[in-house]
């Protein structure tokens, strides 16, 4: 087992260099000079070539790519990525302030997630093609496909203006995550919802529920089991879900002001903040490397056979 | 399990889940209602680096804490930091007598001494400012007593005293904040002279200011302003109807706040809605280049013709923003020019098609000559949504004409690209507005890395350069307004710009605030001014 989480662990080092490489090409990939895309994040109002070759040497970047691209790598380890263009603040203390709310934002979704998805598709199971089960999946398919930009602006005029009961936006108090954690939910619970009842339902016909109905084990004992099986489909797919809350987060931070980080990357990439993007493609890049690992590790903790493969 | 054990299983969770968000919404007190002396803003972005001589940061927020020697009103410069002023006759000195009564917030005395180490620090970083011709023509700052203070220029330039008084750069910052003397590479404080000061500032979450006491032009009225970021453009309006904000500002219908939005707050008893004079115009240039079918002259007035504007501004501005004639309104200064009007015609526009030989193909419904359809590119800037509405209005009103107009949507740098590579037929845009218009706006048409593909390839090319330079550093205020008539005059007949609508700029506000009135630069708010 360790030499196998090893093995994966040693994989993450390539795929890191590659998307570094992918993050720091991205100044040099545009066909604007860097210093003009500097600059224009600067609201410089007329950008001379003077300035621009200024700017240039200003920031290093009248040297060889390959001297940057290290220079970078050297710093990065650092956990140094430089200065914002446009607010002239430490990019890492961006990066870290932002992504702790995010983060915030994301376990608490995760967690309504989970017991969303697995009590609803638990009632759905045993229901099965009943009234409640029509009506939960028809409700969940209605909300699958409503933009989660529309749910946001819904839930803010229900709860925040007809009701008066919560925040509308920004950070705070326990109040201000309810509206954003519903809004995420909605938007992701139904995928996993969907999941969930489909595997439970295989699973339902499987030989060892009927071999445990035989014995005379109890119902209760027997959904549980049921339960514990069709979980392990959904591991992985939670465990890419993670980095994908995280870096998809940004439509819903935007709707209730949060401070997070897919806001920041929104506001970045408009104002072409160059360093903040490369940062923020590294750290996602990252994320879902580890959490892919994480999928892979537990799977094969679970089930033997795929340590071998 | 039992069906019945089951559904109390739902009903307790459902119960229980409308429990918690019930007992979770603490009574999030309308803040903004208590206190009568305060305004609660949303603004869409974070007011960033406020360093009054660089670009980054929010305007409206350099507007409270900085000031300049001058203040720019309707009836021109005034008086702010500096009581009064001579030019010589040369027009090459500005001799500034300074205030003696003012301190910056730090507690620093603004005086001559930190007026020089202002401009020093600005003329340092000239090269960054030379969109303004100002910061080419100042050769040197000379403290002359404790008091006075004289700006050397290299030549006469009339809009001297107008762009000292802009938001930036010439604005005044405490010595103690600069960094070995200079401000390019940022300042350790943000601390100016203004009617507020920063009190706090959250990165993309909030900024606070409190007025500034001392401020020698009389303490503020209101006495705290927080301005709250809400990137999403329905949240403010959302915001504004629970109470969590009172104030909105936007320079036009595209920003902060839409027509639609207006409209519904304009019937609301809490919110008045103020609208100031036509800042800026909306526009589309037309490219110059002859290998393209718009620089036909005809072909442009038939586009001119075939566009209804009170359609536009009834349909798309709900009227708050007004039908455009001439490339700036007649309130802007040197723009009250007489200028034949070219009205919605539709069927002059296919005349004058015609007339440069096209046909009209009733099968494709275009105009055709030597087998081409009559194809024009509109480029715009997709990062507002406004624009694809006018575009799309544009796109329907010249088909009916027979023109075929292709949208192009871009991000605003690549648009930017495409305009100064002349890789564009028309380009729908808005004026730099007050208090840029018109001088800025008109010598953007002959640099080239502003509108120089709008006249580079006109035959009064030459004429119009020379005509726009004289204006700009004759002393002699009479011929000034003579050479602007004629400028204008060469711009409206070579129909460089296509004007679309006047855009104002718009407060919501509680209806008890008293004063709310606008500054001349449409990017600014006097809240000094305001009072409940």
């Amino acid at each position: 087992m360790y030499k196998y989480i090893l093995k994966r662990l040693l994989f993450l080092l390539p795929m890191m260099i590659i998307v570094s490489f992918i993050a720091f090409y991205l100044i040099d990939a545009s066909s604007s000079s860097p210093g003009r895309i500097i600059l224009e994040a600067q609201g410089v109002p007329e950008i001379t070539q003077t300035l621009i070759e200024e700017t240039n040497h200003k920031y290093g970047f009248d040297e060889p790519f390959v001297v940057r691209y290290f220079l970078w790598m050297k710093k990065a380890a650092q956990l140094d990525f430089g200065k914002s263009f446009v607010s002239n603040e430490n990019v890492s203390t961006l990066i870290l302030t932002s992504f702790f709310y995010t983060l915030k934002l994301t376990i608490a979704t995760a967690v309504t997630i989970i017991l969303f998805s697995v009590s609803l598709s638990v009632v759905c199971v045993f229901l099965k093609n009943k009234f409640v089960d029509k009506i939960i999946r028809s409700g969940m398919f209605f909300l699958a496909a409503t933009p989660p930009y529309l749910i946001g602006i819904i839930l803010i005029w229900l709860f925040s203006v007809k009701f008066n009961s919560l925040p509308t936006s920004g950070v705070g108090d326990f109040s201000h995550y309810i509206l954003p954690v519903l809004a995420n939910t909605i938007g992701y619970a139904s995928f996993f919802f969907r999941m969930l009842r489909n595997s439970m339902l295989e699973n339902i016909h499987e030989n060892y529920v009927y071999f445990y109905r035989s014995s005379g084990v109890s119902e209760k004992k027997i959904i549980k089991h049921i339960i514990k099986n069709s979980l392990q489909t959904a591991v992985t797919a939670f465990s890419m879900a993670i980095p994908a809350l995280i870096a998809g987060t940004a439509v819903i931070e935007n709707i209730f002001a949060w401070p997070g980080i897919g806001r920041l990357c929104v506001a970045a990439i408009f104002n072409r903040d160059i360093p903040i993007i490369q940062a923020y493609v590294l750290l996602i890049g990252l994320f879902y490397c580890v959490f892919n690992i994480l999928a892979d590790i537990i799977n094969a903790w679970i089930n033997p056979k795929l340590r071998e493969a | 399990m039992k069906k019945s054990k089951l559904k109390k299983i739902i009903f307790t969770s459902m119960a229980f889940a409308l429990i918690f968000a019930m007992t979770a919404c603490n009574n999030s007190e309308q803040k903004a209602e208590e206190k009568k002396d305060s305004i609660t803003m949303a603004v869409s972005e974070d007011i960033s680096d406020l360093n009054a001589h660089l670009y980054n940061g929010s305007m409206l927020a350099q507007d409270m804490i900085f000031e300049s020697l001058v203040r720019n009103t309707e009836k021109g410069p005034e008086p702010a930091l500096a009581e009064s002023w001579e030019i010589s006759e040369d027009g090459k000195t500005y001799t500034f007598k300074l205030r003696k009564d003012v301190k910056f917030t730090d507690g620093e005395p603004f005086d001559a001494k930190a007026a020089k180490a202002n401009f020093d620090a600005i003329q340092e970083n000239k090269e960054t400012h030379s969109w303004l011709e100002l910061s080419n023509k100042i050769v040197g700052c000379d403290v002359v007593d404790e008091h006075t203070i004289a700006l050397k220029l290299s030549d006469a330039y009339y809009p001297t005293l107008a762009e000292l008084g802009l938001t930036r750069p010439y604005r005044m910052m405490s010595p103690k904040v600069f960094e070995n003397g200079k401000t390019k590479d940022g300042v350790t404080d943000i601390v100016g002279t203004g009617p507020y000061k920063l009190k706090e500032h959250v990165t993309d979450q909030y900024a606070s200011f409190e007025a500034n006491d001392d401020y020698w032009n009389g303490k503020p009225s209101i006495k705290n302003i927080t301005m709250k970021v809400m990137p999403s453009g329905e949240t403010p309006l959302l915001a504004l109807k629970k109470g969590e904000i009172n104030f909105l500002f936007s320079t036009d219908t595209s920003g902060m706040i839409d027509a639609d939005a207006l409209k519904t707050l304009e019937s609301d008893d809490k919110y008045k809605v103020h609208i100031s004079k036509p800042c800026s115009t909306r526009y589309m240039l037309t490219n110059s280049d002859p290998s393209r079918i718009i620089s036909d002259k005809n072909i442009k007035q038939a586009v001119w013709q075939s566009i209804n504007k009170e359609e536009l501004c009834n349909g798309v501005f709900s009227n708050f923003e007004k039908p455009a004639s001439t490339i700036f309104a007649k309130s802007v200064p040197y723009c009250d020019v007489e200028l034949k009007d070219r009205k919605f015609d539709e069927e002059a526009s296919k005349k004058l098609i015609e007339k440069s030989g096209w046909t009209f193909d009733s099968n494709s419904g275009f105009y055709k000559k030597d087998g081409k359809t009559l194809v024009l590119e509109l480029v715009y800037n997709s990062d507002k949504t406004m624009n694809k509405v006018i575009a799309e209005f544009i796109q329907a009103n010249t088909k009916n004409v027979g023109i075929d107009l292709k949208l192009v949507a871009v991000e605003g740098n690549v648009m930017r690209d495409l305009r100064s590579q002349g890789k564009y037929d028309l380009y729908l845009d808005r004026s730099w507005g007050l208090p840029y218009d018109p001088q800025s706006t008109i010598t953007a048409l002959f640099s080239k890395q502003s509108f120089l593909t709008v006249t580079k390839d006109l035959n009064s090319f030459d004429e119009m350069h020379k005509t726009i330079l004289d204006a700009m550093t004759t002393t002699d205020e009479s011929t000034r307004k003579d050479l602007f008539k004629k400028e204008l005059g060469f711009i409206h007949d070579e129909m460089c710009f296509i004007p679309l609508s006047y855009s104002s700029a718009i407060i919501v506000a509680d209806k008890e605030l008293g004063g709310v009135e606008f500054n001349q630069s449409q990017f600014e708010v006097p809240f000094y001014k305001f009072a409940y």
